[in-house]
C-alpha cells in the first residue's frame, strides 16, 4: 500500500479542496491516460470521457475504498470498466453502423476494429493487457476480478481466437 | 500447451495505437470542473460566511488558553507574564550547512565563530546545531545493497552536508534574516534554509 497515495487521500476527504485532488490527480494521470488511449485504441475523445468518468465515480466512492489493492490498481479497474461499458454499446450499435461512417479509405483502420470488436470482451482485455501492456496474470487477476489461473487460460484462449480471426478475414 | 505470445505485427493488428501521448493539459480542469458541479470539490469558505457559532467557539479557545497561561505566569513568579503568550513562535526551521566554504588558515577560528553564532541565537529562541563527518551510508531500497560507506565521490552533482542549524523563528523573513548573519557565508559557503513540517 502506498502511504503517500493514502495519506493524500486523507487529506481530500478532510478538505475536500481542489488542490489536495490536484496532488491525487498528478500521481495517476499519466497511467490512467496511457490505458485509456490504449483501450480506445488512440480515440482521443473517448479517452477523455473515460479518464474523466474513472476519476468521478472513484472520488464518489474514496471513502469506501478499503486499500484491499493499491490505488492505482483500483482507477485502472474503474477505467478498464469504463471501457467496457463502451464498447458494449458500440456491439449494441452494431458493426455496420462503424462501417457506414468510416472512411471508406482507412481500410485497415476499420479491418482492425472489426476484428477487435469480434473477439469476446474477455480476450481482448486480456490480450491487451498481457501481451501488450506487459501485466502479469496476478494483477490481470486483481483488474479483472477473475483467478490468475482464469486470467491464464482466457490469454491462451484470447491467443487462438485472435489468429483465427486473422486468418479468417486474410489480414 | 500454452499458446505462443502474440508477435510484433499480431499486436499491431490487434492495437495499432503506439503513440505515447502526454496528458491533454486541460483534462484536469474540465475533471475539476465537473468535480465542483456534482459539489465533490469545494470552494475554500472565507472567514466572514463562516458560521458565528465557530468563530465564537474559536474566540472563546483562544481566550481561555490566554487565561489559563496568564495564571500559570502569576504562579511561576515571572512577574505576571502568560507563559502561553510568550510561545508566539510558529515555525521551526533548519539551515542546511553546504560543504562548499573555503575554510582559513586557522580553520578553530571558523568554529569558534560558528559555536559563538549559535550561542547567539540560543539566548534568543531555541537552537541547535551539529557538525556532520563527511562519510557516511548511502541506503536505497531501489539497490538493496544494505548499508554501504559511500565516499562522497560517488555521489556527484549532490550537494554535501557538512553540518546544519535548527531554529524556531515567527516567519520565514525572519529565519532568513538570521540566515543572512550566519558566518558560513563570509567563509563564500552555501545555505539552505528549509522549514520543518510541524505535525
Amino acid at each position: 500500500m502506498n502511504l503517500i497515495d493514502r495519506a493524500l487521500v486523507t487529506a481530500y476527504l478532510q478538505s475536500k479542496e481542489e488542490a489536495s485532488f490536484r496532488l491525487l490527480y498528478s500521481r495517476h494521470a499519466k497511467p490512467l491516460w496511457h490505458m485509456a488511449m490504449k483501450l480506445t485504441n488512440g480515440d482521443t475523445h473517448q479517452a477523455e470521457e473515460i479518464v474523466q468518468d474513472t476519476w468521478m465515480r472513484a472520488i464518489q466512492g474514496l471513502d469506501k475504498f478499503e486499500w484491499r489493492s493499491s490505488l492505482r490498481t483500483w482507477l485502472l479497474k474503474i477505467s478498464i470498466n469504463r471501457w467496457k461499458e463502451n464498447r458494449r454499446k458500440e456491439t449494441t450499435i452494431g458493426l455496420e453502423d462503424v462501417a457506414t461512417n468510416a472512411d471508406p479509405y482507412a481500410t485497415s483502420a476499420y479491418d482492425t476494429h472489426k476484428i477487435v470488436a469480434l473477439l469476446p470482451e474477455g480476450y481482448q482485455t486480456v490480450l491487451l493487457l498481457h501481451d501488450l501492456e506487459g501485466y502479469k496474470h496476478e494483477e490481470i487477476a486483481q483488474l479483472l476480478d477473475i483467478a490468475p489461473g482464469t486470467s491464464k487460460s482466457q490469454l491462451h484462449q484470447a491467443r487462438k481466437a485472435f489468429r483465427k480471426l486473422i486468418q479468417k478475414e486474410n489480414i | 500447451m500454452m499458446e505462443k505470445p502474440l508477435t510484433p505485427q499480431e499486436k499491431n493488428i490487434l492495437n495499432p495505437y503506439t503513440r505515447n501521448d502526454q496528458v491533454p493539459a486541460y483534462l484536469i480542469t474540465k475533471i475539476i470542473k465537473k468535480m465542483k458541479e456534482e459539489n465533490l470539490i469545494l470552494e475554500p469558505r472565507p472567514l466572514l460566511t463562516r458560521s458565528w457559532s465557530g468563530i465564537a467557539a474559536s474566540l472563546l479557545i483562544i481566550i481561555g488558553i490566554f487565561t489559563v497561561g496568564y495564571i500559570l505566569g502569576n504562579k511561576s513568579g515571572i512577574g505576571g507574564i502568560p507563559i502561553l503568550a510568550q510561545k508566539t513562535i510558529a515555525a521551526k526551521f533548519i539551515l542546511l550547512v553546504h560543504n562548499d566554504d573555503v575554510p582559513p588558515s586557522d580553520p578553530m577560528q571558523q568554529v569558534k565563530e560558528y559555536s559563538a553564532w549559535l550561542q547567539d541565537i540560543k539566548a534568543k529562541r531555541i537552537a541547535d546545531g551539529e557538525h556532520l563527518h563527511s562519510n557516511g551510508w548511502v541506503l536505497s531500497l531501489e539497490k538493496l545493497k544494505g548499508p554501504q560507506i559511500t565516499p562522497k565521490t560517488e555521489f556527484p552533482g549532490r550537494q554535501e552536508i557538512g553540518g546544519y542549524f535548527t531554529f524556531e523563528a515567527n516567519t520565514s523573513d525572519e529565519a532568513l534574516a538570521i540566515a543572512r548573519t550566519c558566518p558560513h557565508l563570509n567563509y563564500q559557503g552555501t545555505l539552505e534554509l528549509r522549514e520543518i513540517y510541524q505535525h
